[in-house]
C-alpha cells in the first residue's frame, strides 16, 4: 500500500466521518477535485495527516465548517458570462413574465453574487416583485455573506464590465453604494430573496420551481450525483420551466434529457417540456 | 547524648536569661525546702515517741502508784475481815487514797487504753470492792483484790504497749522503762505475800496448805526478785550515772527482803506467829512503798531525764540543719543573681555591637536594592570604626565573639568603602547610560512605532507624535514630500491647536523649514520670536522657546520634513538623536511608499490567480469529465459489442427456429395436401347439385331461389379454386411438385396466351399486347404447363387490378444476375407482365408474394380471388430455377417478371422456399389479392413469437387498441375481450415493441402492463407522453404492481390490478369506449374580447379538439350547464361578472367539478388574488409576449389529464368516508408556508377531514393569526419563508407561555441531521420532511394532536 493510497483511504474516511457526525456528504464529489481541495486545506489546517483531522473533525463543528468552506468552491462572479445573462433577461425571463408569481431557485449560490445579479436583472425586467429566489447553499458561513449583499470593490470594474456585456441597461453603480474598499447593495434587491441552507447532496427538492440556477456547481460532483441533482431538479421545475447549467456542464447523456430542450445553444439553458403529466 | 537534652535546649530556647535564672533558682530552693521539711519530719518522728514515752512513763508512775494503794487495801481489807477491827479505819482511809489515785490515773493514762474495755473492767471492779468489798468474806475480797490487781497489771502492759514504752529504740532507756513497767509485778508478788500472810497471822492459824502456799508465794516472790536485781544489774550497765543511787537502794530493799521473807518463812510457814499481823503488814508495806518509792523517785525521774535529754538533742540538731540549709539557699540565690547579672552584661554589650554592625549592613542593603533599582541618588556613607570596648579582652566565649565580630566589623568597613565607590562609578556611568539609552529606546519606540503595515496617515501621525514627545517638544508637525508638485505637504502634527494650524503646504527652499530642507540638516530657531508659536493646553499657552526643522531624507532624496519646538533649549544629544531618527523616519516613510505600491500588485495579483486557480479547477474538472465521458463511451461500445454478439447469437437461434418451422410447415402442408382431397369430395357434390339446382329444370324454384342457388354454386367453385390452390401450394412447399421437361415452343405459348386474355382484355377495356423479343430464342426447355400457370397467374392478376389502359407481355434474354439470384452466370429469359393499374408500394413488393397474408378487407371484396397466385407462382418459378420479381410504384404500374433459365435441366432447382410467416392458417386474409394494395399498413415483424392481432387489419374508420403485455395467455384473453367489444387489438409483448405500434397505428388507446422486459411500463408511458404523436392517446394501465398514484400521476386514464376479473375488463373497456366516443376533446375559451377570443382559438386549434368561445361569464355558465368541457380558459375581466365571480358560481353549482381551468388574464395579480383563485384554477397565466406558447402547453397539458380526475375523485371520496375522524374533526389547524400550491393542496386535504385551516405565508403573519384565533390546535410550519423563516416564528411562538405547549410539526426540505435538530431546537414538537407524506403527516397530527387533547 503506498502512501497515495493510503491518502485515498484516510479521505474516504474523513468523508465517511463529516457525513455521519455533521450531515455534510462529499462522498458524491469528483474525487480528484476532491482529494485536490482537501490537501490544500490539510496543509492549511496544520493537522500531520487527514487520520488526524478525522478524529478533530468528528468533535470540533467549527472546524468542520472550516473544512466545508474550504472544500467548497465559493468562487463566483456577478453577471458571470454575460451571454448567458443576457440569453436569461432576452428568452426566459419573458416566459417568467406569464406567471403571477414565479419561483426561482439558485443551487449552490455562495458568495451570492448570482443572486445579486438576478436580482438586479428582474428589478430591470419590473418582475422583482413577481419573483421570489430560493439562494441556496451548503456553506452557511457564504450564506451569511451573501445575505448582506456586499462585494469587494476591487471586483466591482469586472462586475459592471460583466454587467454591460449582460445587456445591462442602467448604470451599474446605481445598485450599490461603495465605502471602504466595499461595495454594499441595495438591500431592497434582497427583499424578495429566501436565503437558506440546503445540501444538494442530501436534501430533498422545494416545491415547484420556474427556473433553476446551478451554474459551475456539478462539475464537482460524481457522475451519480450529478444524476441525483438533475433528477431533483427534474423533480421540482415546473412543466415549461428553465434549467441553467454552467458553460462547462450539459444534459447531454443525463436521464432526464429527453424531456429537455437547449434554449441557447452556448449558454446551457434548458426548458423542460410540456409533454409528461408533471402534475403529480 | 544531646538528643536527650534536646525538650530541656528548646523549653530553655524560648527564654530570656533573667526567666533562665529565675527557674533555676526557684528549682533549687524548692529542693532545699523538700529537703528540710523531710529531715524537720524525721526528726519530729524521733521527738514524737519519746514524749509519748514521757506520757506513757507518767501514766505508768500513776498506775504502779494505784497499784500499790490498791495492794495496800487489799491488804488492810484483809486483815479487817480476817477479824482485826482496828484496820477499819486505816482501810477506809487507803480506799479513799485508792478513789483519788484512780481519778489521777485516769488524767494520765493515754487516751486509747482509756477507750479499753479493760479500764472500764478495773475501774468496774474497783467501784464494786470500795462498795461491797468489806460485806464480802475476806477470801473473797482478796480474791476480787487480786483479780482487780491482776486486770490493773494487764492494763500497766497496755499503758507501755500504747505509749511503746517496751520499744524504746535507746537501750539505757530501754532497761530503766523495763524495770519501771515490770515493778508491779514485782511489788504484787510481795503484795500477795503480805495479804495472805496477814490473814494468816491475824487468825494465827496456819494449816499445811497455807504454808504450802505460803512457800509457793515466797519462791515466786524471790524469783521476780532476782529478774528484777536483774534488770537493775542491766539498768546500771547502761546508766552507769545511776549505779550510785541505785546500788544503796537496792541494798535497801534486799535488806527489807530479807526481814519481811524471813517474817513469813518464820511466823507463818513454822507457825510461830511470833509477829502480829500488822507488823507483817507493815514490814512488808513499807518495803513495797520502798520499792515503789525507788520507782517513781530514781528510777523514773532518770528515765524521764534520758528522754528529756534525747528529745533535747533532737531539737538541737534540727536548728542546725534548718540553719544550715538556709544559708546554703541564701548563698546559691547570691551566686545565682552575679551570674545572671553578669551574663546579661555582656550579651547586651555583644547585642549592641551586632546591632550597630547589622543596621549598618542593612543600610547598605537597601542602598544596595536601590541602586540594583536603578536609584543611584542616595548618599553612600563608609561605616563608623566599631567601639568595642574592654568586651574584646574578655577570656571567655563571650569574648571571642565579640573578637570575630571585631573582625567582621573590619571587613565590613573596607566593604563599606569599596561599596561607596562603586556607587560613586555606576552613578557616572549611569548617567552616561540613561543618556545613550534615551537615544537608543527613542530609536527602537520609533522603530516599533514604524513597523507594521500601516497606511501613511496613521504612520505619519504616529511619528510626529512620538518624535514631538520624545525629544520633550510641545509640538510638531511632519510634512511630506510630494515629488510630483515638488512641495512639502503637510500629513500629520501633534499638540497643535486650531488657531496656531501649520501651513498646509510649502516649497523647498521657501521660508526657514524650506531652507532646512535643501540644506538636507537640521536648523534650530532659538529664541523664537514672540507670537511666533504659540502652544496651548486647557489652561493657557505660551511660546516655545525653541523649534527645530528636521529634513527627512532618504537615499539622498527628499522625503519630508519634521518641525519640532519646544520650552525648553535644544541641547546636543537631543539634536543627534533627532538627526539619528529623521534617517529612520525617512527609510519608514520611503519602505510604506513601496510597501503600497507592492500591495496594491499583490491584491490585484492574488485576486488573478484566485480567479485563475478556480478557473483552473474548472476546467481540471471538465477535462475529467470528458475523460469519464470517452470511459463511458467505450462501455457503451463494448456494451454494443456485447448486444451484437447476442444478437447474432439470436439469430442463430431464429435460423434454427426457422429450419424448425420449415419443418412443421412441410407437415402442414402435406396434411393440406390429403385435406384438400378430402374437401374436394363433398363440394364437387355441393357444386354439382347447386348447378342443378340453378338450372330449375323443373321450374317450381322462384328465381330468388335460383339465385340462391346459383350464390351457393358460385361460392363452392371459389371455394374448389381456392382448395385447389392451397392444394398447389402445399404440393410446392411439400416438394411434391415433379417438373416434366420439355422444349416449349415460345411463339406457341404466345399465342395461346393472347387467346386467352384478348377476351378479358377487352371486357375490361384494355389492350393486350404480347410481344417476343427480337433475340429471344424459339423454344425453350422447361415445364411448359407450369410456366403457362405462373404466366397466366401474372396476366390474370395485371387485367383484375388494371382498370384501365394496357397489359402486356414481353418476352426477351436478359442476364441471369438480373434476376437478382445469386451464383447465377449465363442468359435466361424475362418475362415481363406489365399493367398501368393500381401499382404495390416498394415495401410490399415482398409481402404480397407471401401466402395468407392479411389484406385490406375491402380490396379482397373488391377484387375476389384466394390471393394465393403470387405465392404459387413464385414457388413454381423458383422450382424452375428461376425468379419473379417485381417493380412497381403505386399508381404507376406494375411490371412482374419471370426469369427462367434457358435449360431448367442445367440449373439446380431451387430449394422448396422457406414459408414466410408460420400464422396460423385459421385466421388467414382470405381476401388478400396476389398483389395487395398498400393501404394495410404493416411491419414486417421478424417477432417469430409474436400474437395473433388485427396490426394487418388496422383500418382508420375502426377503433383499435394497443395491448402492452409480455404475459401471452393474458395478452390474448386481453385480445380476444377488446375484440368482443368491437376493437381492432394490437398486441405487442414488449415496451420497445409497444412504442413502435403506438407510433405506427395511433391506436384509440393503450392498456399497459407495467412489468414490462426492456422498457417497463413507465419508460412506456412516459415515452408515449413525451412523443407529439402519441401523446394524446388514453393508457390504461393493467398491473399486478399498486402505485396508482404514479400512474395517475404520469397521466393514465384508469388502472386496475391483476387479477382482473372479466367485468371488470368490460368495465375498462366500457369506460376506454366512452372516452374514444369523445374523439374531440372540448375546450372552452372565455373571453370578452373577440379579437382575443378568435386569436386563442386559432391559437389552441389542432386535430380532435372542439374549441367553444364564451363572451361572457353568463354564456360560459350557460355553456358549462349544456355540456362536458374538458378544460376552460378563463380572462378575469369579463364584461358581466368578474373571473373570480364566474369561478365561484361555478363552484356552487358544481356542474363541471373536475374541469381544469386556466386563468388567462391580462391583470396583474396580487398574492390575495392569486391564493383566491388557487382555490379553483389550476394554471395562472399573465398575458404577455410568451404567454400563447405556454398557454398552449398547458391546455395539451390539462387536456390530456381530463381522463384522470375521475378515478382520483372517486378514490378522493372513498378515502373521505374512511378518513372522517373524530380527531381531526372541528379541530383548528395553521397553515404556515409561502408557497400558495402548497396551502391549497394541504388545505383541501385537511379540509377532507373536517378541520379548521387557518393560512399564513410567512413567520410573521402566523403569529399574527396566532393571536387573532387563540384555539388554534396544531400548527404546520415550512422552514423557508420570506420575511420572517419557520425558525423565527417558532422561536418567537415558544417566547409565549400560553404556546409552550402548543404543537408545531415543521416541515422541512432537507435532509441534513443538524437540521432537523435545528427545528427541534427551534421549539418545533416534531418534524417531516418535504414532499409531504400525507399518511405521515396525518400519523404525526394524530400523535400531536392527542398530546394536546389530553393536555386540554
Amino acid at each position: 500500500m503506498n502512501e497515495q493510497d493510503i491518502v485515498e483511504l484516510e479521505i474516504g474516511l474523513l468523508v465517511s466521518a463529516v457525513k455521519q457526525a455533521h450531515g455534510y456528504d462529499f462522498s458524491g464529489y469528483a474525487s480528484a477535485s476532491l482529494t485536490r481541495r482537501l490537501v490544500a486545506w490539510l496543509g492549511k489546517s496544520g493537522f500531520d495527516s487527514f487520520g488526524a483531522a478525522t478524529s478533530a473533525l468528528l468533535r470540533d463543528a467549527l472546524l468542520c465548517r472550516a473544512l466545508v468552506e474550504d472544500v467548497t468552491v465559493n468562487v463566483s462572479d456577478m453577471f458571470r458570462d454575460p451571454p448567458f445573462f443576457k440569453a436569461l433577461r432576452e428568452e426566459v425571463l419573458p416566459h417568467l413574465r406569464t406567471y403571477p408569481h414565479a419561483r426561482i431557485w439558485v443551487a449552490g449560490c455562495a458568495g451570492g453574487e448570482e443572486v445579486m445579479s438576478l436580482a438586479i436583472l428582474l428589478r430591470e425586467e419590473g418582475m422583482d416583485q413577481q419573483c421570489r429566489i430560493y439562494a441556496t447553499d451548503l456553506n452557511e458561513s457564504v450564506l451569511e455573506r451573501a445575505r448582506q449583499g456586499m462585494f469587494e470593490l476591487r471586483d466591482m470594474q469586472r462586475y459592471t464590465k460583466n454587467y454591460q456585456l449582460a445587456g445591462g441597461c442602467a448604470a451599474f453603480s446605481d445598485y450599490y453604494v461603495a465605502r471602504y474598499g466595499r461595495a454594499l447593495f441595495d438591500p431592497a434587491l434582497l427583499r424578495n430573496v429566501v436565503f437558506a441552507a440546503h445540501n444538494l447532496a442530501t436534501d430533498a427538492d422545494f416545491s415547484e420551481m420556474q427556473l433553476i440556477l446551478c451554474r459551475n456547481v456539478m462539475i464537482y460532483f460524481k457522475p451519480a450525483l450529478k444524476e441525483r441533482l438533475l433528477s431533483l431538479f427534474d423533480g421540482c421545475l415546473t412543466p415549461g420551466g428553465f434549467l441553467c447549467l454552467g458553460t462547462k456542464e450539459t444534459l447531454d447523456q443525463r436521464a432526464i434529457a429527453p424531456r429537455y430542450r437547449e434554449m441557447a445553444a452556448p449558454v446551457r439553458i434548458y426548458r423542460k417540456q410540456y409533454a409528461a403529466g408533471a402534475q403529480a | 547524648m544531646k538528643a536527650l537534652f534536646y525538650p530541656a535546649i528548646n523549653l530553655m530556647g524560648r527564654l530570656r536569661y533573667a526567666h533562665k535564672f529565675l527557674l533555676l533558682g526557684l528549682l533549687a530552693l524548692g529542693a532545699v525546702v523538700l529537703l528540710q521539711v523531710n529531715l524537720y519530719q524525721a526528726l519530729d518522728r524521733v521527738i514524737e515517741p519519746s514524749r509519748e514515752e514521757l506520757l506513757g512513763l507518767e501514766a505508768m508512775v500513776r498506775l504502779n502508784r494505784t497499784i500499790q494503794l490498791v495492794q495496800h487495801d487489799r491488804g488492810l481489807a484483809a486483815g479487817f475481815l480476817a477479824g482485826n477491827k482496828l484496820l477499819a479505819q486505816r482501810q477506809q482511809a487507803k480506799a479513799a487514797e485508792v478513789d483519788a489515785a484512780f481519778l489521777r490515773l485516769a488524767e494520765a493514762l493515754p487516751p486509747e487504753v482509756l477507750a479499753a474495755a479493760r479500764w472500764r473492767e478495773v475501774s468496774g471492779d474497783w467501784r464494786a470492792l470500795r462498795q461491797f468489798g468489806l460485806e464480802w468474806p475476806q477470801q473473797t475480797n482478796t480474791l476480787r483484790h487480786e483479780q482487780l490487781i491482776a486486770k490493773m497489771l494487764t492494763l500497766a502492759s497496755d499503758v507501755a504497749d500504747a505509749s511503746a514504752l517496751t520499744l524504746d529504740p535507746d537501750i539505757a532507756s530501754y532497761y530503766l522503762m523495763d524495770v519501771i513497767v515490770k515493778l508491779p509485778f514485782f511489788t504484787e508478788r510481795l503484795g500477795q505475800t503480805r495479804a495472805f500472810g496477814a490473814a494468816i497471822l491475824a487468825r494465827k492459824v496456819v494449816t499445811e496448805a497455807e504454808r504450802l502456799q505460803m512457800a509457793s508465794l515466797l519462791g515466786h516472790t524471790r524469783i521476780a526478785r532476782d529478774l528484777q536485781t536483774a534488770n537493775l544489774e542491766k539498768v546500771v550497765n547502761y546508766n552507769p550515772a545511776l549505779r550510785g543511787v541505785l546500788g544503796s537502794l537496792d541494798q535497801n530493799v534486799d535488806a527489807g527482803m530479807r526481814i519481811a521473807l524471813g517474817m513469813a518463812q518464820d511466823d507463818i510457814i513454822d507457825a510461830r506467829f511470833g509477829i502480829s499481823s500488822e507488823q507483817y503488814i507493815e514490814q512488808f508495806t513499807n518495803l513495797i512503798d520502798q520499792i515503789y518509792a525507788g520507782g517513781s523517785e530514781v528510777l523514773a525521774p532518770a528515765l524521764r531525764d534520758h528522754i528529756e535529754r534525747r528529745i533535747d538533742k533532737a531539737r538541737t540538731g534540727l536548728a542546725w540543719i534548718v540553719v544550715l540549709s538556709a544559708l546554703a539557699c541564701a548563698l546559691f540565690a547570691y551566686l545565682a543573681v552575679g551570674i545572671f547579672l553578669a551574663l546579661t552584661g555582656q550579651i547586651q554589650g555583644v547585642l549592641h555591637t551586632l546591632r550597630t554592625l547589622s543596621d549598618d549592613s542593612a543600610e547598605r542593603a537597601q542602598l544596595v536594592e536601590a541602586i540594583a533599582a536603578g536609584d543611584l541618588s542616595r548618599e553612600v556613607h563608609e561605616p563608623p570604626a566599631l567601639e568595642m570596648g574592654g568586651l574584646a579582652a574578655r577570656r571567655d566565649e563571650i569574648g571571642a565573639l565579640v573578637g570575630a565580630i571585631a573582625a567582621m566589623s573590619a571587613a565590613q568597613q573596607s566593604l563599606g568603602r569599596g561599596f561607596a565607590r562603586m556607587a560613586r562609578t555606576l552613578r557616572l556611568h549611569r548617567d552616561e547610560e540613561r543618556q545613550q539609552d534615551w537615544a537608543k529606546s527613542g530609536i527602537n519606540a520609533l522603530n516599533i512605532e514604524l513597523r507594521g503595515e500601516r497606511a501613511l496617515p496613521e504612520l505619519t501621525q504616529a511619528v510626529v507624535s512620538f518624535l514631538t514627545r520624545h525629544v520633550g517638544g510641545a509640538v510638531g508637525a511632519l510634512y511630506l514630500h510630494d515629488a510630483g508638485r515638488q512641495e512639502l505637504v503637510l500629513a500629520a502634527s501633534h499638540a497643535y491647536t486650531t488657531g496656531t494650524a501649520p501651513r498646509r503646504q510649502f516649497a523647498a527652499g521657501e521660508g526657514w523649514a524650506g531652507s532646512a530642507v535643501r540644506s538636507g540638516a537640521i536648523e534650530v530657531l532659538s529664541p523664537v520670536p514672540p507670537g511666533y508659536l504659540d502652544v496651548a493646553s486647557a489652561l493657557g499657552q505660551a511660546g516655545p522657546a525653541a523649534v527645530a526643522a528636521v529634513p527627512l531624507m532618504h537615499n539622498g532624496e527628499l522625503v519630508g520634513l519634521v518641525e519640532i519646538g519646544t520650552f525648553g533649549e535644544f541641547d546636543a544629544p537631543r539634536l543627534a538623536w533627532l538627526r539619528q531618527a529623521a534617517e529612520a523616519v525617512a527609510v519608514a516613510v520611503g519602505v510604506e511608499h513601496a510597501r503600497r505600491r507592492v500591495a496594491n500588485l499583490l491584491e490585484q495579483t492574488q485576486v488573478q490567480t484566485e480567479e485563475l486557480l478556480v478557473q483552473q479547477e474548472e476546467l481540471q474538472q471538465s477535462n475529467e469529465e470528458l475523460e469519464e465521458r470517452a470511459q463511458l463511451l467505450e462501455q457503451q461500445r463494448e456494451v454494443i459489442r456485447q448486444k451484437s454478439a447476442e444478437s447474432e447469437q439470436a439469430s442463430r437461434e431464429l435460423r434454427r427456429k426457422a429450419d424448425e418451422l420449415e419443418r412443421i410447415s412441410a407437415y402442414k402442408s402435406e396434411f393440406l395436401a390429403n385435406m384438400s382431397h378430402e374437401l374436394r369430395t363433398p363440394l364437387n357434390s355441393m357444386l354439382i347439385l347447386s348447378s342443378l339446382l340453378q338450372q330449375n329444370k323443373e321450374g317450381k324454384l322462384s328465381g330468388k331461389q335460383v339465385e340462391y342457388a346459383a350464390t351457393i354454386n358460385g361460392a363452392g367453385k371459389d371455394l374448389l379454386n381456392l382448395i385447389n390452390d392451397i392444394l398447389d401450394l402445399s404440393k410446392i412447399e411439400a416438394g411434391h411438385v415433379t417438373l416434366e421437361l420439355e422444349n416449349v415452343a415460345l411463339g406457341d405459348m404466345a399465342s395461346q396466351l393472347q387467346a386467352l386474355f384478348q377476351p378479358l382484355a377487352e371486357h375490361q377495356g384494355l389492350a393486350l399486347h404480347i410481344a417476343l423479343a427480337a433475340g429471344a430464342p424459339a423454344q425453350l426447355r422447361t415445364d411448359g404447363q407450369r410456366l403457362l400457370q405462373i404466366l397466366k397467374n401474372l396476366l390474370a392478376n395485371a387485367v383484375k387490378f388494371t382498370a384501365q389502359g394496357r397489359v402486356g407481355l414481353d418476352v426477351r434474354v436478359c442476364q441471369a444476375a438480373e434476376a437478382g439470384g445469386q451464383g447465377r452466370t449465363g442468359e435466361a429469359l424475362a418475362f415481363a407482365v406489365s399493367d398501368t393499374g393500381v401499382g404495390v408500394a416498394p415495401e410490399q413488393h415482398e409481402r404480397i408474394f407471401h401466402a395468407f397474408q392479411q389484406a385490406d378487407g375491402s380490396t379482397s371484396r373488391k377484387f375476389g380471388g384466394t390471393g394465393l397466385g403470387l405465392s404459387i407462382s413464385r414457388q413454381l418459378a423458383r422450382r424452375m430455377g428461376g425468379e419473379i420479381t417485381v417493380s412497381s410504384a403505386p399508381g404507376a404500374g406494375s411490371i412482374f417478371t419471370l426469369y427462367l433459365p434457358l435449360d431448367a435441366g442445367a440449373v439446380p432447382a431451387a430449394p422448396p422456399p422457406a414459408p414466410d410467416t408460420a400464422r396460423a392458417p385459421a385466421i388467414a386474409g382470405f381476401a388478400v389479392p396476389a398483389g395487395a394494395q398498400p393501404g394495410a399498413a404493416a411491419r414486417a415483424s421478424a417477432m417469430a413469437m409474436a400474437m395473433e392481432d388485427d396490426r394487418e387489419l388496422v383500418l382508420p374508420e375502426y377503433r383499435c387498441i394497443l395491448i402492452v403485455e409480455d404475459d401471452l395467455s393474458f395478452a390474448r384473453i386481453l385480445r380476444d375481450t377488446v375484440r368482443e367489444h368491437g376493437f381492432q387489438a394490437i398486441v405487442a409483448c414488449d415496451g420497445e415493441d409497444g412504442l413502435a405500434l403506438a407510433e405506427r397505428y395511433r391506436p384509440n388507446a393503450i392498456l399497459l402492463d407495467v412489468m414490462l422486459p426492456h422498457i417497463d411500463g413507465w419508460g412506456v408511458m412516459r415515452s408515449i407522453k413525451d412523443n407529439p404523436a402519441t401523446r394524446h392517446i388514453p393508457v390504461h394501465f393493467i398491473t399486478c404492481l399498486e402505485d396508482r398514484q404514479k400512474a395517475m400521476g404520469l397521466g393514465a386514464i384508469g388502472f386496475i390490478t391483476k387479477p382482473v376479473s372479466a367485468q371488470q375488463l368490460d368495465e375498462v373497456l366500457d369506460s376506454i369506449g366512452a372516452a374514444i366516443a369523445r374523439t374531440d376533446k372540448r375546450l372552452l375559451v372565455v373571453e370578452d374580447d373577440e379579437a382575443e377570443a378568435m386569436s386563442v382559438a386559432a391559437l389552441l386549434e389542432t386535430d380532435g379538439l372542439d374549441i367553444s368561445i364564451a363572451r361572457s361569464g353568463g354564456a360560459a355558465l350557460a355553456l358549462l350547464a349544456q355540456g362536458r368541457y374538458d378544460c376552460m380558459v378563463l380572462d378575469l375581466g369579463l364584461s358581466d361578472m368578474s373571473g373570480f365571480e364566474l369561478l365561484d358560481r361555478l363552484r356552487d353549482s358544481a356542474c363541471a367539478p373536475q374541469m381544469p381551468v386556466i386563468v388567462h388574464s391580462g391583470r396583474s395579480l396580487n398574492e390575495v388574488d392569486e391564493a383566491r383563485l388557487r382555490r379553483y384554477a389550476d394554471s395562472i397565466i399573465v398575458k404577455g409576449a410568451k404567454s400563447p406558447e405556454r398557454l398552449v402547453g398547458e391546455v395539451s397539458l390539462f387536456l390530456h389529464l381530463v381522463e384522470s380526475s375521475l378515478p382520483q375523485d372517486q378514490q378522493k371520496m372513498i378515502r373521505r368516508a374512511l378518513d372522517k375522524e373524530a380527531m381531526f374533526e372541528q379541530r383548528k389547524v395553521l397553515l404556515v408556508d409561502d408557497d400558495i400550491r402548497n396551502i391549497f393542496s394541504l388545505s383541501s386535504v385537511l379540509a377532507e377531514k373536517g378541520m379548521h385551516i387557518v393560512e399564513a405565508g410567512n413567520g410573521a403573519e402566523a403569529l399574527a393569526q396566532l393571536q387573532a384565533h387563540p384555539d388554534i390546535d396544531i400548527v404546520l410550519m415550512d422552514i423557508m419563508m420570506p420575511e420572517m423563516d419557520g425558525f423565527e416564528a417558532m422561536r418567537r411562538i415558544r417566547r409565549e407561555p400560553r404556546w409552550a405547549r402548543l404543537p408545531i410539526i415543521a416541515l422541512t426540505a432537507k435532509a441534513m441531521l443538524g437540521d432537523q435538530k435545528q427545528c427541534l431546537d427551534a421549539g418545533a414538537s416534531d418534524y417531516l420532511a418535504k414532499p409531504v407524506d400525507l399518511d405521515k403527516l396525518f400519523s404525526l397530527m394524530r400523535v400531536w394532536l392527542y398530546q394536546a387533547g389530553e393536555v386540554a
